[in-house]
């Protein structure tokens, strides 16, 4: 069996790969983890067609790229030493564009039997506006989707 | 050791839900509970509304034929799920209760406390989950225990 895990930077996806690793049959199934790794203010303005006028964005523009570079290799560290320590059968992807994107893209791609994703325990206002990634794949699921709490898990 | 609950409904959703439990499920390890809710509810009844006497009001009758067309849908749903495990081997529980899906789903878990709570999808579209709503998307959101959703 194929597991897909989202992965971030936050502890909730840590709940998530701990959770995958449980279920996971060594010698059997292998499993891809996936980091979005989401764009800047700056890269979306680029995109449709704004341009800097002043250095002071530019900047932040860039120190914000470096801050995501350092932040996304010590990411893939974890995961990747994580996985070795396991003895697992495993691949790290990481790809630009929101999670939901990356996560859909990919799950066309190498059609999983699982997906497994954290949740990122948003309250109500904020599922509002910022949107929930684990909602939006247990309302179009592209297979089996298992969302992992981060509190109260008895796994 | 895992704890699977697995949601059963008369709904081939759920069937599916169950292949993929046994799927993930370490047979020697794991403990599989198979939960069915049967739903008496409003819906049942408008279906049987056509049994209403007409001069009365009485509802009784309709009443009486939803619950054995219920319970017709239950032993059902049960017996597929005998016929499925037995095929492949697996030891289970099942549990099984009068009751709205979603109140009677809640209280097994709170009950039971499984690691994952394994449901199918009703396969609603975006207009009747905003009606209707959504027991899965409840679920996420409220369960203190991992969710697999299986569509």
């Amino acid at each position: 069996m194929h597991y897909l895990v989202g992965v971030d930077a936050t502890p909730y996806s840590e709940k998530a790969v701990d959770t995958a690793i449980k279920m996971i049959d060594r010698e059997k199934d292998s499993i891809t983890l996936i980091h979005a790794l989401e764009p800047s203010q700056g890269s979306i303005a680029k995109s449709v067609g704004e341009v800097y006028s002043d250095p002071q964005s530019a900047k932040k523009e860039k120190r914000w790229k470096t801050e995501r570079k350092s932040v996304s290799h010590e990411v893939k560290q974890k995961y990747t030493d994580l996985c070795v320590s396991h003895q697992l059968s495993f691949k790290y992807v990481e790809k630009k564009g929101t999670p939901v994107e990356v996560i859909s893209k990919i799950s066309m791609k190498i059609k999983p039997d699982i997906l497994v994703l954290g949740t990122r325990n948003l309250n109500v206002v904020q599922r509002l506006f910022i949107g929930s990634v684990s909602k939006y794949f247990v309302d179009n699921p592209p297979c089996p989707v298992l969302v992992v709490p981060f509190v109260h898990s008895n796994l | 050791m895992v704890n699977i609950l697995v949601a059963m409904d008369d709904h081939e959703g759920s069937t599916r839900a169950l292949e993929k439990a046994v799927e993930i499920m370490h047979k020697d390890r794991d403990h599989i509970t198979l939960v069915h809710a049967i739903d008496v509810g409003m819906s049942g009844l408008v279906q049987a509304a056509a049994f209403v006497d007409p001069l009365t009001g009485d509802l009784s009758t309709a009443e009486a034929i939803d619950r054995s067309e219920k319970k017709k849908a239950a032993k059902g749903v049960k017996d597929k799920c005998a016929t499925f495990c037995a095929t492949h081997s697996i030891k289970y529980d099942y549990v099984e209760e009068y009751g709205a899906p979603i109140e009677v789903i809640q209280k097994t878990v709170e009950r039971l406390h499984p690691s994952v709570l394994v449901m199918g999808t009703r396969s609603l579209n975006a207009f009747q989950r905003l009606i209707i709503g959504s027991v899965s998307t409840h679920f996420v959101q409220h369960a203190p225990c991992a969710v697999m959703v299986v569509p």
